[in-house]
């Protein structure tokens, strides 16, 4: 079996090609219904690859990541609310600021060992999620607190990231999650990817190689904080709306590392494959359930995570390659060239 | 200078234990040195202390003439000081080559680079299990050598193997034997801790024999096999050969 | 003002012990196997439940409902083990899966249970009128006035503290704990089947956490969103105490008590929560052992 960091470029460019077109096509057919289901896949999507870059190629559990979507929506919303910032602006300083947060979290909690770290990032997003419900102001500027902030509608505006159709907002998520798998594939295949994949494989052994520990694990935190907080702006833009109890909530949190987790963690695909399986899930069943069974989709979220966890430790990932290359071959064999073995990366 | 490393007076207590008590030695350059002695007599801890996994309580230690008795494991590597591990840590999921990729990366940020070098190692150890191997689904002998790559791949001076010889049969010391005669001569010198004292013999330039945490001789392979105090503490009356 | 502030403080002693009490088992579970149970307040939730079921359906007065609750639910706890965990903890030494998945497979199960009630009971809360619940203590004239239910509770966990605490140390069980959680593979080589042992342990954190609950089922309310909230706070409760010292599990439910009712005089109950989260951080970075832990 080839291990995950394979340092080859993709070989297999097929399941890419197909993928990407998928990717292009997907909302065209459908309606504001589907095309929202879509949209929060790709949300999702987006948020767990972030979260991967540093939960699973790194090897910690992050439980409160949503802190990070968070303070990415309430930074660029504040500034479009009260200094008229376009989000597209706003977004990169919200960025920014989340990536410091992210590194000034990160240096003391690194220390902490698997379930401590995790208990850390739940307590530390329940204490933002408290703050900003129960107070108005921060440092002098208007956060409305559990009400939450409201963005101004005014239906089309492409500056300030507001769009009539929901079409727009999934091909902006499109490229965003494009963006993070490029960015996911960049990080394995590099020195840093391996020094990750070191660390937490063997942290005594990768210092005795001259690895700083404390180091990379900050660059991976603020990678994947600064790479979060834009999830948080998009989230903001599409709803238009953002309250402390969603966007900093433990349901959130939970809800993308469960994704990541479960589609495969530590690989540049895997998050996304979680996405695609849990998120129109977890959609429709609020659909058909919504405010009669509450509870439903996390109930389900709670059984997959353990049949996961005790049946697939790596995730959906390796199934759905191994499935993808099964593909490929027919493909190729339906094409007359049976003889081409392809190589699906393994990614 | 011709010593790489100088430990003065260096001690380690583990609370009540007294780990290594008042060690004091030098290392030259370009030699295999050998660290012996039953187990508990603190070799690890000594190895441990070189390559600043924890600093001593008490005593300094120079490389290369600079005082390391405070650093930090991480800079060892960098200052061209690598080791290997009693107990083999492998990184799992990792390929063999990848192993030792990670090694190579202390001297390249490029990952063609680092894959050659790795190759190259590869290579000058002859290894024998697949190049793409998965780590932990390698031999024991493979993984020392893995262990040993992976360090090799740093390029250090001075290098620290712990029991590396553990656990393999004649042959496979043989060639362990051969490989670290060529490390040698390739300029690097080796610091060595093992049990087995026929490949020490052979092997060493200078021995160290430990004791209960004290250095009880220091000397060349012969005056130590004629020491009554090493023959009694730890060689056994049937050691008289070198 | 001052008075209220010196009221809130038996008020909080009082409350502490029941805290304490819930923690007590995620201590024992946690001291001696190692596992974080993220589920642990399901387990509170879920043995809640059953004595509201008891005593609405058969009139069975909590207290008296232990006798029925706490046995299954060390069963429930014993097949936790074994069933779910055991498997990973076999895996994870083969080193193919990460060590985290325990960690995981627990955090599922908090998941699917508290979401499981929900479903089933919605998140509208029920209370358990007994007789217990219903008797105030007056102290003097009426400033020091409390449920019956509340100071049973707080004698409670003395007594959970002190028969944990025996079983742990005077029992042949005890040693065989107490092997396990020192050195797993030292007991084992001694012939302890450790993992019979860590599923008796798991055994009885459950069946401590569903007598907790019965006391805390006559002065709560019941509804499934008490799983997360007790759960979290028994977490910080533990890691203040120290995980794995049964006093310490106390002493840490009397300082959150304390927290919690002192802090109520002056900042919202909210505010004092997030206080508690901020201690539960403080700790666990300067002084991970936590006051009288072992670990």
């Amino acid at each position: 079996m080839k291990s995950k960091t394979a340092g080859d470029f993709l070989q297999n460019k097929l399941f890419l090609i197909v993928g990407a077109v998928l990717l292009l096509v997907a909302p065209l057919p459908f309606g504001t219904y589907e095309q929202n289901i879509l949209i929060m896949v790709l949300f999702y999507a987006y948020a767990a690859i972030a979260w991967n870059l540093v939960c699973g190629f790194v090897g910690v559990l992050s439980l409160g990541h949503a802190v990070f979507v968070g303070l990415g929506a309430y930074i660029s919303t504040l500034l479009l609310i009260h200094a008229n910032l376009s989000p597209w602006i706003g977004m990169f300083i919200g960025a920014a600021i989340t990536c410091m947060c992210g590194v000034l979290v990160g240096y003391p909690c690194f220390r902490l060992k698997g379930p401590y770290f995790a208990l850390t990032t739940i307590a530390l997003g329940e204490i933002v999620r408290i703050w900003v419900l129960n107070n108005e102001y921060f440092f002098g500027i208007d956060i409305k607190g559990s009400m939450g902030l409201l963005l101004p509608q005014t239906g089309f505006q492409p500056l300030a990231f507001e769009f009539a159709n929901k079409t727009t907002y999934y091909y902006i998520m499109a490229c965003f999650v494009v963006i993070g798998l490029i960015v996911s594939y960049r990080i394995k295949t590099t020195k840093l990817g391996y020094y990750l994949t070191a660390i937490k494989s063997d942290p005594d052994a990768a210092e005795s190689l001259g690895i700083p520990l404390a180091r990379y694990k900050l660059i991976a935190m603020a990678i994947s904080t600064f790479m979060i907080a834009f999830a948080g702006t998009f989230y903001a833009q599409y709803y238009r709306y953002v309250g402390p109890d969603r966007i900093f909530g433990g349901d959130l949190s939970v809800q993308i590392a469960l994704i990541a987790l479960i589609g495969g963690q530590g690989t540049v695909f895997g998050p996304l494959f979680g996405a695609i399986l849990l998120v129109p899930i977890s959609e429709l069943l609020s659909e058909y359930f919504g405010g009669k069974v509450p509870g439903l989709h996390l109930f389900i979220y709670g059984v997959i995570m353990m049949f996961v966890v005790f049946f697939m430790p790596n995730g959906i990932h390796d199934y759905v390659m191994r499935f993808l290359k099964w593909l490929e071959r027919g493909f190729w064999k339906m094409l007359g060239k049976g003889n081409k073995k392809p190589e699906t990366a393994n990614l | 200078m011709s010593a790489i490393i100088k430990l003065e007076n260096v001690s380690k207590h583990f609370g009540g234990l007294k780990a290594v008590q008042n060690f004091s030695g030098e290392v030259e350059y370009h030699s295999i040195v050998g660290l012996i002695g039953p187990n508990g007599a603190g070799k690890t801890t000594l190895f441990n202390m070189i390559a600043c996994t924890f600093p001593p309580t008490s005593g300094k230690i120079y490389f290369e003439g600079k005082d390391i008795t405070n650093f930090k494991a991480s800079q060892m590597a960098h200052m061209g000081l690598a080791r290997t591990f009693q107990v083999v840590k492998p990184f799992g999921d990792m390929t063999v080559i990848e192993n030792i990729m990670v090694g190579a990366f202390l001297k390249t940020k490029n990952c063609k680079v680092a894959r050659e070098k790795a190759e190259e190692i590869y290579e000058f150890l002859g290894m024998t299990c697949g190049r793409d191997q998965v780590a932990h689904n390698t031999t024991t002998v493979d993984r020392k050598k893995l262990e040993v790559a992976r360090a090799l791949a740093t390029q250090p001076r001075l290098l620290l193997l712990d029991e590396v010889m553990a656990g393999c049969n004649p042959q496979e010391k043989l060639e362990l034997v051969e490989v670290i005669r060529k490390m040698r001569d390739s300029g690097i010198t080796i610091i060595i801790i093992e049990h087995d004292i026929k490949t020490i013999m052979s092997l060493c330039d200078k021995i160290f024999m430990l004791h209960r945490g004290e250095k009880l001789l220091e000397g060349t392979p012969e005056e130590v096999a004629n020491d009554k105090r090493a023959i009694s503490a730890y060689l056994g009356e049937d050691y008289v050969n070198a | 003002m001052l008075q209220s502030i010196l009221i809130s403080i038996p008020h909080g002693i009082l409350l502490g012990g029941a805290y304490g009490a819930i923690a007590l088992g995620l201590s024992v579970i946690f001291g001696v196997t190692r596992i974080v149970n993220f589920a642990h307040g399901s387990l509170l939730m879920v043995s809640v439940f059953a004595y509201y079921g008891l005593y609405e359906l058969w009139g069975i007065d909590p207290y008296m409902g232990i006798v029925i609750v706490a046995p299954i639910m060390f069963m429930v706890g014993y097949v936790i083990l074994t069933v779910l965990i055991k498997p990973l903890i076999i895996r994870e030494r083969a080193s193919v899966v990460e060590p985290t998945s325990v960690m995981l497979i627990t955090i599922g199960l908090w998941y699917a249970l508290d979401n499981l009630f929900m479903m089933i009971f919605g998140s509208n809360y029920r209370t358990l009128d007994t007789k217990a619940s219903q008797t105030n203590i007056v102290l003097g004239d009426a400033t020091f006035v409390t449920q019956l239910s509340r100071v049973i509770a707080f004698v409670a966990s003395f007594v959970l503290a002190g028969l944990l605490w025996f079983i742990t140390n005077k029992t042949e069980l005890g040693k065989r704990i107490r092997a396990v959680s020192q050195n797993r593979d030292a007991a084992a080589l001694c012939g302890v089947d450790v993992y019979k042992t860590y599923g008796i342990a798991f055994g009885l954190g459950a069946a401590a956490v569903s007598i907790a609950a019965a006391c805390l089922s006559q002065f709560y309310f019941v509804q499934p969103q008490i799983g997360s909230t007790f759960g979290t706070k028994s977490f910080l409760i533990v890691v203040l105490g120290g995980l794995g010292s049964i006093p310490g599990a106390l002493l840490g439910g009397f300082i959150f008590g304390l927290i919690e009712s002192v802090g109520a005089q002056f900042i919202t109950t909210t505010s004092a929560s997030m206080l508690s989260f901020l201690l539960f951080i403080i700790v666990l970075v300067v002084r991970p052992k936590g006051l009288m832990g072992k670990l």
